[in-house]
């Protein structure tokens, strides 16, 4: 089996019907420079269980990344500002934007700082995990949408299957890895030692 | 790392281990390997898997925090899941992404 052969194996979207529906709306209009602006993230079929609790961190909710070109200002503290417990509906989760979703219809509040280019676009990465109460079904969904910054302006996603995960520059399926990195317990780890099999990569934070 | 992240790899180790996936955890930014060592214990103890640093993110730029990665035996990301070990089920999901990988050889 060649290479490109696994990547569609792994990647195969679900069902268009299992997958909520999901579309990105430019609700301001006109787009004035230094007003502030709306745009509305709607999800139709939203798991309920996404919504269920407010003040715990709940990760099992969908997630939207929001990777803003220069001129679009999103309006809200970047989470790592703040100490747990983290309020997700007014704050994001890091740069380029992440924020959780805590509703059907999610309004995301920004600013033009300069008059956007014609062919400007604000991506996003919607993910999140479905049937996570069946370890047999559970899976995990990725969709992106670009945006563009004109009034009425609508995305929905042309292909579940679409995978990008992060902003510009950031490790996506099909980039290759190579790292030589020191381990707490003061040795060197070579990914190469690992070639083998495969491995599972996890960043953290040790103070959380 | 995370209490919880830590909890469910050791609660899985064995049916990871037996998957034949390998972990490595990747502290970013402000984690320093001599950091890392003074939160192990709070961890739960020594990991049964390697912790790396790269607090300059030289070699790390693209990686994303709370996330993770599935590299194959060639160094090729397969997929890459935020808050894995957060989400019920992810853990099942993602060993059939193991699975998956192996078989493809």
């Amino acid at each position: 089996m060649n290479s490109l052969t696994a990547f569609a194996l792994l990647l195969t979207p679900p069902a268009q019907a299992d997958v909520p529906q999901t579309t990105i709306r430019m609700q301001a209009a006109p787009l004035e420079v230094g007003a502030p602006l709306e745009l509305v993230v709607r999800i139709d079929g939203m798991d309920p269980r996404w919504l269920a609790d407010r003040t715990a961190v709940q990760v099992e909710r969908p997630i939207l990344q929001i990777d803003a070109p220069d001129g679009v200002e999103l309006i809200g503290a970047p989470i790592a500002e703040r100490v747990m417990p983290i309020d997700f509906e007014t704050n994001y989760l890091r740069l380029p934007y992440g924020r959780k979703l805590v509703a059907a219809r999610t309004p995301i509040a920004f600013e033009l700082t300069e008059a956007p280019a014609p062919d400007a676009r604000i991506a996003f990465n919607l993910v999140y995990w479905l049937d996570n109460d069946d370890a047999e079904k559970a899976r995990f969904v990725r969709q992106r949408f670009e945006l563009a910054l004109v009034p009425g302006a609508e995305a929905t996603p042309a292909d579940a299957s679409v995978t990008n995960w992060g902003g510009h520059g950031t490790l996506n399926v099909g980039d290759t890895v190579d790292l030589t990195l020191p381990s707490h317990d003061g040795f060197d780890i070579e990914l190469d030692e690992f070639r083998g099999g495969p491995v599972l990569i996890v960043t953290y934070r040790a103070h959380w | 790392m995370c209490a919880t992240q830590f909890g469910e790899l050791r609660r899985n180790y064995e049916t990871i281990e037996a998957s034949g996936l390998s972990i490595i955890g990747l502290a970013l930014e402000e984690t320093s390997a001599a950091d890392t060592k003074k939160f192990v214990p709070s961890m739960g103890g020594e990991p049964p898997f390697p912790l790396v640093s790269d607090v300059e993110r030289v070699q790390t730029k693209g990686f994303e925090q709370t996330t993770s990665y599935l590299i194959d035996a060639d160094g090729v990301v397969r997929q890459v899941y935020p808050m894995l070990t957060y989400a019920r089920g992810s853990m099942r999901a993602m060993l059939r992404d193991v699975e998956r990988v192996l078989a493809d050889g």
